[in-house]
């Protein structure tokens, strides 16, 4: 079996069901339930999640015109980053090496930059279609920097200034991404109306950007304690539905992304 | 008596798609002329004048609509009958592409090389 086909295996619907079903049951039920808190291999998981997101970058694109590489270059870039973020997440949890709060808002706020790049590279196209001006795009790019100013200002302070952070900062950071979660949503819509390549792409892309702000919220939660206070939901179960949320969305992505390398029609003899 | 070969202009940025069309349209007895831009397009169609452009819209330099509107103001190349074939689905699209003067509007996911070819074969026979 050649390499690709093998790769294309693992990245179909049935294998990242069955990972994320194993993922799940995994967790829930193996060590009594916190075994996969405890030894940070939910966080670990992220790994093969990167790997699998390289396999994607590297896989051959039935398209090769400007607008539509920009647009998967774009995606994909940031889609890496995400994955990345989470294996630092992981050794920086599982190894103490960064506080766990920082670790916690600056994963919150890596769903804020990458649902930016979903917009930014959706805006790469609809400023072609639509011959817009750069101020748009000039502005998701500045939310951009603030974004990943906040991570790295987040790793480089104290822990008393995070312990001391005033409340309604990681909420307005949660806000943004509802809000520009809805904007990546809407935008996803649109793209798939203009151009229908992306129609299959959408199906998967839209369900995997309400999956994210649902996992950021859940990140939300954990660093608020709020489902424990409220609910009675253990920090740990609130972890695992973190997870479970984005490792679905990353799964998602990853068979969206696969509806883009070989479309219907003229793409179907590439 | 040696007919001359029929010439097929392609506008069009993606090469992956440009080289199929080659691949096709050179089995099927057609010359081919390709042009990864508009300003390109317009430049080759005016030195070549071919018998049929394929036109793709979202081209760089010069997008497809403004390539259609300059040929058919030039009363030397406003007869070449153009096959728009682009990525774009929404209906304001064709029916500005068909206002401009293209003979047919072609989505991409939505047609087969081979269904391509042979819209194209239908004008040039």
């Amino acid at each position: 079996m050649k390499i690709s086909t093998f790769f294309e295996k693992l990245l179909s619907p049935y294998s990242l069901i069955a990972f994320n079903l194993t993922i799940f049951f995994s967790a829930e039920f193996f060590g009594g339930g916190t075994y996969f808190e405890e030894t940070g291999l939910m966080h670990a998981i992220a790994i093969v999640f990167v790997v699998l997101i390289l396999i994607r970058i590297f896989s051959e694109y039935a398209f090769s015109d400007h607008i539509l590489r920009r647009f998967l270059k774009i995606q994909l870039g940031f889609f890496l980053f995400l994955g990345f973020v989470h294996v630092y997440e992981y050794f920086g949890l599982h190894y103490s090496l960064i506080d766990h709060e920082a670790i916690e808002l600056s994963a919150m706020l890596a769903y804020l930059v990458w649902i930016l790049g979903v917009l930014i590279g959706l805006e790469s196209v609809f400023r072609i279609y639509y011959k817009k001006s750069a101020a748009l795009i000039a502005t998701l790019y500045a939310f951009l920097l603030v974004g990943v100013l906040g991570i790295i200002v987040l790793n480089v302070s104290s822990h008393e200034l995070i312990e001391e952070m005033e409340e309604w900062i990681p909420l307005t950071g949660f806000s943004l991404i509802v809000v520009f979660g809805a904007l990546a949503i809407a935008s996803t819509r649109k793209i798939r109306k203009i151009m229908p390549v992306f129609k299959e792409y959408s199906h998967y892309a839209i369900p995997a950007i309400i999956l994210m702000v649902l996992t950021a919220l859940s990140e939300y939660f954990e660093s608020t304690h709020y489902l424990l206070d409220v609910l009675d939901i253990t920090d740990t179960q609130n972890l695992y539905f973190a997870h479970y949320f984005m490792f679905a969305a990353f799964s998602l992505l990853l068979i969206g992304f696969g509806k883009l390398k070989k479309p219907k029609g003229i793409y179907a003899d590439m | 008596m040696d007919e001359r070969r029929k010439k097929i202009l392609v506008v069009e940025d993606d090469e992956h798609i440009s080289k199929v069309y080659h691949v096709k349209l050179s089995k099927e007895g057609y010359d081919t002329v390709f042009a990864v831009n508009g300003e390109e397009g317009i430049e080759k169609i005016t030195i070549e004048k071919p018998d049929l452009i394929i036109l793709d819209l979202m081209v760089p330099k010069k997008d497809g609509f403004a390539v259609l509107e300059e040929i058919k103001k030039n009363p030397d190349l406003a007869k070449i009958p153009v096959l728009v074939l682009s990525n774009l689905g929404q209906q304001s699209d064709k029916d500005r592409a068909i206002a401009l003067g293209a003979n047919e509007y072609m989505v991409k996911v939505n047609y087969s090389m081979q269904e391509v070819v042979d819209r194209a074969r239908s004008y040039l026979s």
